[in-house]
């Protein structure tokens, strides 16, 4: 893992919002889709997001700095377990934030293919909806009251769980 | 003030001495215009559509399917039939894709359903994945009915785990195994299987690599059948790369039989195998053969659901149970092995 970034190429991205955000290659590299950007020799030094916002960007950096600092498990057999833990910490604070900014930053991660962050965010969407019924799960993800099921349909669904009449 | 923004430039104006390399590409899943072919990309760069992100980030009911399957997966078969089904028209349809259902893993340990309503929940995702069932976990709950009930509807299953079923299944486990035909990994934890049942293996499951039979140490030996599964692993399993015996009442012939057959083997899990010798020619042959190999001494760590006290904890408090779970005694009936489930659920729950 190489620490000698800061002195190697920058790429620019540039949020919906018209912020700029320089950042070293190597940070941006963690996302799959600008990686192959580059390689395809696709992207000039600024990359226009013209579908994220400056927030959720520079969420998505934070987390990808963090990631690409951090020495991957396939660089060494025995991973520097203190490493591993800080990394697992820095996740689970990172996903500390509101279910809005969640859900923007996992359509972005998407977008940009971080697959990490996408499997963070939603691990913690799962968590937060686990074990609860499905009016709680609506509020929770304020769903839509025009996409309820209609009473046939609850019927149908109640019909279908057998098991909860044994 | 940054210079204008020109993605895809024309090729004079790429800085190709910047990127000498070429790089594989991993495999891009989600369909997005940044993913596309290069063409693609470009055209649809050049005509500014990216795709309207933040217009549907607020819309819940917009998020790809294959996120939506994502979080899915982590809530679990449960929480799927008994809430995120019901919470709106889009997930309902979703949660009825088959492929929502490929891998199915239900364990007892959570909720607090009878082990009867998760075998019918069981039932009702495997109807769901319509036949794309790959991997199927089934944790503390099965019997005969529900094996059969897979074995019938799952024909491409490629991965089978059964953990903690008491009840006497070798009736049902050869005709089951011979719908698996693409079975790679077969993983039994405290639940039984005859010597027919791997000789049905060999001759059904070609592609069998990972086979896992995970005891507690018998507390009754039969020393005329101590060997019969052993044998018929090392005769019938010759593809076999990885083999965990935990708690097998083999004896040296049994482990030689493997050595000889399973010429594929790499890892070899030999814990709890008290019958057994290695201090001798034959435990030089073990650790020549076999790469990753662990010894009967070796401690228990990281294995779910075999206990260092398995012996003590059935002496002591269900002595008669035991007789029944471990002998496979006749006279099993279903109330039984719900009565058997809900005394190690009580014991084993966190």
């Amino acid at each position: 893992m190489s620490t000698s970034s800061s002195s190697s190429k920058k790429i620019v991205l540039k949020s919906a919002d018209n912020e700029t955000f320089e950042i070293d290659e190597i940070v941006a590299l963690e996302s799959q889709a600008i990686k192959n950007m580059i390689e395809d020799e696709c992207a000039d030094n600024v990359i226009p997001l013209g579908n994220i916002d400056s927030k959720t960007l520079s969420k998505i950096i934070e987390y990808c700095k963090k990631h690409a600092e951090s020495p991957k498990k396939d660089d060494n057999a025995d991973i520097d377990e203190k490493a591993v833990e800080d990394l697992k910490s820095f996740d689970a604070e990172f996903a500390k934030v509101d279910m809005p900014l969640i859900q923007d930053i996992l359509m972005a991660a998407n977008f940009l293919n971080i697959d990490n962050l996408i499997g963070l965010m939603c691990r913690t969407i799962a968590d937060r909806i686990k074990g609860k019924t499905p009016e709680e799960i609506r509020k929770i993800l304020n769903i839509n009251k025009n996409d309820l099921l209609s009473p046939e349909q609850e019927a149908k669904a109640r019909e279908e769980n057998s098991w909860a009449f044994d | 003030m940054l210079p204008p923004i020109r993605l895809c430039a024309s090729k004079s104006d790429q800085q190709k001495a910047k990127n000498p390399k070429s790089v594989p590409k991993a495999k891009m899943p989600s369909p997005i215009i940044l993913c596309a072919s290069k063409a693609d990309r470009q055209k649809a760069l050049n005509h500014k559509a990216v795709p309207k992100v933040k217009a549907s980030f607020k819309r819940w009911l917009d998020l790809p399917s294959d996120l939506a399957t994502n979080i899915l997966h982590r809530i679990g078969v449960i929480d799927i039939l008994e809430n995120a089904q019901k919470v709106c028209t889009t997930w309902r349809n979703i949660c009825k894709e088959p492929a929502i259902w490929r891998v199915i893993h239900m364990d007892t340990a959570f909720g607090s359903h009878t082990t009867a309503q998760l075998r019918e929940m069981c039932k009702n995702a495997v109807d769901r994945s319509q036949g794309q069932l790959v991997d199927i976990s089934i944790l503390g709950f099965c019997n005969n009915e529900l094996l059969k009930y897979i074995a019938d509807r799952a024909s491409h299953l490629r991965r089978l785990e059964i953990a903690c079923c008491y009840g006497d299944m070798n009736g049902t486990w050869a005709e089951a195994l011979k719908k698996f035909p693409a079975l790679e990994e077969l993983s039994l934890q405290k639940t039984g299987i005859t010597k027919e049942a791997i000789e049905t293996i060999g001759r059904h499951c070609p592609l069998l690599k990972i086979l896992k039979l995970n005891q507690a140490p018998p507390r009754y030996l039969d020393e005329a059948s101590q060997n019969d599964l052993s044998i018929a692993i090392g005769t019938n399993l010759h593809e076999l790369s990885h083999l965990e015996l935990i708690g097998n009442s083999m004896t040296n012939i049994g482990i030689e039989v493997i050595l000889d057959g399973c010429r594929h083997l790499e890892s070899l899990d030999l814990r709890k195998c008290h019958y057994i010798n290695l201090k001798s020619d034959l435990g030089k042959k073990c650790s020549r053969q076999i790469k990753y190999l662990k010894l009967p001494e070796d401690s228990l760590d990281g294995c779910p659901y075999i206990y260092e006290n398995d012996e003590d904890f059935y002496d002591d408090m269900y002595p008669d149970m035991l007789c029944h779970c471990h002998c496979g005694l006749d006279g099993h009936d279903s109330d039984d092995d719900e009565r058997w489930t809900e005394v190690y659920m009580e014991i084993f729950s966190p």
